[in-house]
């Protein structure tokens, strides 16, 4: 029989099992390949033992890639939960006595933080705003050209870090409303900066 | 990405504990993964995931000396020697 038939023969023969996962993919490197084809030519133990050595270096590596993939996968959901367990245990105490007032009552901490102006108000007294921090003289342009309103969807979001909901619940509104907001600034900042449009 | 990491010669990476190289093959599925959590969380993320990466593969390095727990490739194939010869 010659070499075509035998590695004719052989495909033939193991239609199912070179269809596997495992084998088609170590097969479509085409050194591979040709390792198998001449192990089934020649026949002998160490072509043999060369296609096998390969073939478990292959395996190893799959098993380094599935195992680095769901550690990333399952270390950020985890990561993510111990901050979420931290963060509802650990909250600021807020009402927590502060000091003692005139008639020897406590003062919650709360109170000595807000004055009487409407806590917008009180927000952002002497806050610093997003566009402080902003180095690019294009972005800052542009950052300047959004309405307040997605300014401070923004600043709310990238510098306080609070999430859509706790953003919707500041400003009253749903969080699909802050979604969208924030989601429109972002693609028209996208779309003005490095690009050949004029903000009007 | 399975097939670029596949081109790497695992051993290499190995054998002169080349993290930072594995990493790399890692790190589009990485900052993927820390859209996932607040902004300002992400850095912490990405260096704890870094380090657990880093102690895992020394874990699987062990792992490798008993290479001959894997399946041969002559495991996954019916191959009539008698036949072809």
């Amino acid at each position: 029989m010659d070499e075509k038939n035998i590695i004719e023969k052989f495909y033939e023969m193991n239609k199912k099992s070179l269809q596997s996962g495992v084998v088609r993919g170590f097969l479509s490197i085409k050194d591979n390949e040709e390792l198998l084809e001449l192990a089934l030519i020649e026949g002998t133990e160490e072509s043999k033992k060369n296609l096998d050595d390969r073939f478990k270096e292959f395996l190893l590596k799959l098993k380094v890639i599935k195992y680095v993939s769901s550690l990333i996968h399952y270390y950020t959901i985890d990561f993510d939960k111990r901050n979420n367990r931290r963060n509802s245990r650990f909250g600021l105490l807020l009402d927590a006595p502060h000091s003692n007032d005139t008639e020897g009552n406590p003062t919650p901490i709360i109170d000595l933080m807000f004055s009487s102006k409407s806590s917008e108000d009180a927000y952002y007294e002497g806050m610093e705003t997003l566009g402080e921090w902003i180095e690019d003289e294009e972005l800052y342009r542009i950052y300047n050209g959004l309405t307040d309103r997605q300014k401070s969807v923004l600043e709310l979001i990238y510098l306080k870090g609070y999430s859509n909901k706790e953003v919707a619940e500041f400003y009253n509104v749903s969080p699909q409303n802050i979604s969208s907001l924030h989601k429109r600034a972002v693609e028209k900042i996208r779309s003005y900066y490095k690009g050949n449009n004029q903000m009007g | 990405m399975e097939q670029i990491y596949c081109t790497k010669q695992l051993d290499d990476i190995y054998d002169n504990k080349n993290w930072e190289e594995v990493i790399d093959d890692f790190q589009t599925k990485i900052d993927y993964h820390l859209y996932k959590v607040p902004v300002h969380e992400r850095d912490d993320l990405e260096q704890e995931i870094k380090m657990k990466i880093i102690e895992k593969l020394n874990m699987l390095l062990d792992d490798k000396n008993d290479e001959e727990s894997l399946p041969s490739f002559w495991d996954y194939v019916d191959c009539d020697d008698e036949y072809i010869h």
